[in-house]
């Protein structure tokens, strides 16, 4: 079974096209890679998925659900490109707030965000405000949230953002270890060397369309991602 | 699972206003006017004497409570203008939107929370200070009570609010909040003017002679935008107890033209996108 489905999306911001028609299957349980210079179009993808943009035209399905209907978003769990609370909430009251939105009873909410806690070397830091942590901390905070409950599927927008290779390696540690659970992780990075060693599935978009996608070794044919990339981008970039 | 999320959307809105220094302000400057208010109905009571010379309680033919409760009404609908501009465009400025729209719930019902999490806010402000009155009144030896009157009133001048806030959510997405928040003041006051000036309104062979342009944009105002300067009217009515609208129609109305206004604001945040 397919966890995410997109057919023939199309994105218009007034007379500018996004996304055109664009089409993407992820396998259940896949760590799945979005790739695309700036502008390419895949926050627009990533936030059309979550139906928090209206998309012109397609249809897209998560788990079979239309992805509009908040059933859609039962067990998927969001990170955005730069995470941020209400500055007033403490750690521990963002992991809270989120075990709640995700209906996770009490108890089992509190063994989650101690783990979540341990897993993300933010234990100790649980009563700190959201307002003075650094954008490392933060964003450990944010992938904290995401990991909570248990979920079948994880959107990640750029979640090596603002990390140091020791904050970049606890994550992808944790997205491994959510992914041998059966998790399905969409990845929209710029990080290609981090992208390279954790996902075997890419799909590399520009100016709204889709360059190239598929498994990354076959796709990259002994090169290493980035040169691949290069190429694919400076292609489409000499057809234009 | 839906009423837990909801619950806990309504909490967390709590716990985003009540830190407001608007809202705090406001509690001290109504306590100052309350003290300041019964410190000036023990003056008076001073110089009032009864027939026989005694001294009497209360100044004869004012009712602290309703003067008061007057009063609040007013500072009511600058506070729920506040929170209804704060109510949404607050989750874009703290750019929390796209997370909460992330979990399983439907944006109207995230809507519908926000807007009766600043309208709970703005009643409980209300009757904070209706009890905070009553006690200083009573501290200051002045015979006072919550009227049955004040409390008809208050429902109505709760439904006042409860359009004041989404007449401002709506404007706070369309204009900076500052200018929202102007802009939710002018529309009421220029509602209030439709409202009066149409009240008693019917339509004869002689309506359609002498109408002009304002007339016209008035009438439209009066008959498709929530009846704010009626509701005003009704609220003043409900203290004395000289009821002479139409309750039932112009609860309807209002309804209609607040659901209206709802399903705007619902299908501008969904366009809008997080």
């Amino acid at each position: 079974m397919l966890a995410i489905e997109a057919k023939g999306i199309v994105k218009k911001y007034s007379k500018k096209t996004i996304l055109d028609d664009f089409s993407l299957n992820i396998e259940q349980g896949s760590i799945f890679g979005i790739l695309g210079p700036n502008g390419a179009g895949k926050t627009t993808f990533v936030k059309s998925i979550l139906d928090l943009i209206p998309i012109s035209k397609g249809e897209i399905l998560i788990n079979g659900v239309k992805h509009h209907l908040p059933a859609a978003r039962t067990r998927l769990s969001y990170l955005p490109e730069k995470f941020s609370f209400y500055p007033f909430y403490t750690v521990k009251n963002v992991l809270n707030f989120y075990a709640s939105m995700k209906g996770l009873s009490e108890k089992i909410a509190k063994d989650e965000i101690e783990k979540a806690l341990i897993e993300l070397n933010i234990k100790g830091q649980e009563n700190q405000k959201v307002k003075t942590l650094s954008k490392g901390q933060l964003q450990r905070v944010g992938i904290g949230c995401v990991v909570i409950g248990n979920p079948q599927v994880l959107i990640l927008d750029e979640p090596f953002s603002g990390l140091d290779p020791i904050g970049i390696k606890d994550i992808k540690t944790v997205i491994n270890n959510i992914s041998a659970k059966g998790s399905t992780v969409l990845i929209n990075s710029h990080i290609l060397a981090e992208i390279e060693k954790i996902t075997n599935e890419v799909a590399i978009l520009d100016n709204g369309k889709c360059l190239a996608k598929g498994n990354l070794k076959e796709l990259a044919k002994g090169n290493n991602l980035e040169d691949f990339f290069y190429k694919v981008i400076k292609e489409s970039g000499e057809a234009v | 699972m839906r009423k837990n999320q909801l619950l806990t959307l309504f909490f967390n809105g709590i716990q985003k206003e009540y830190r407001s220094k608007t809202f705090l302000v406001m509690l001290l400057l109504t306590v100052v006017t309350l003290i300041m208010m019964s410190a000036g109905a023990n003056f008076a009571n001073n110089f009032i004497q009864d027939k026989t010379g005694e001294m009497i309680k209360g100044i004869p033919g004012v009712d602290l409570m309703e003067l008061f409760y007057r009063m609040i009404s007013i500072w009511s609908g600058i506070l729920a203008a506040f929170f209804g501009v704060n109510s949404i465009k607050s989750d874009y400025d703290y750019n929390v939107l796209d997370q909460i729209w992330s979990f399983p719930i439907r944006k109207i019902d995230y809507l519908i929370t926000r807007l009766i999490t600043s309208w709970i806010i703005v009643i409980s402000y209300f009757i904070i200070s209706l009890g905070l009155g009553l006690i200083i009144f009573k501290i200051g030896q002045q015979e006072v009570q919550i009227s049955f009157g004040i409390w008809r009133s208050l429902s109505i001048d709760s439904l006042f609010m409860l359009a004041m806030i989404i007449i401002s959510a709506l404007y706070s997405l369309l204009v900076p909040k500052t200018l929202a928040f102007i802009c939710t003041f002018f529309t009421s006051v220029i509602i209030s003017i439709a409202n009066y000036s149409f009240i008693n309104f019917t339509i004869t062979s002689e309506t359609f002679k002498n109408i002009t342009a304002t007339k016209v944009v008035g009438l439209i105002m009066h008959y498709t935008l929530p009846r704010l300067g009626t509701l005003s009217q009704i609220s003043k009515q409900m203290l004395t107890g000289e009821l002479s609208n139409n309750l039932t129609a112009e609860l309807a109305h209002f309804g209609l033209t607040l659901t209206i206004i709802v399903l705007l604001l619902y299908k501008i945040i969904k366009r809008q996108g997080a």
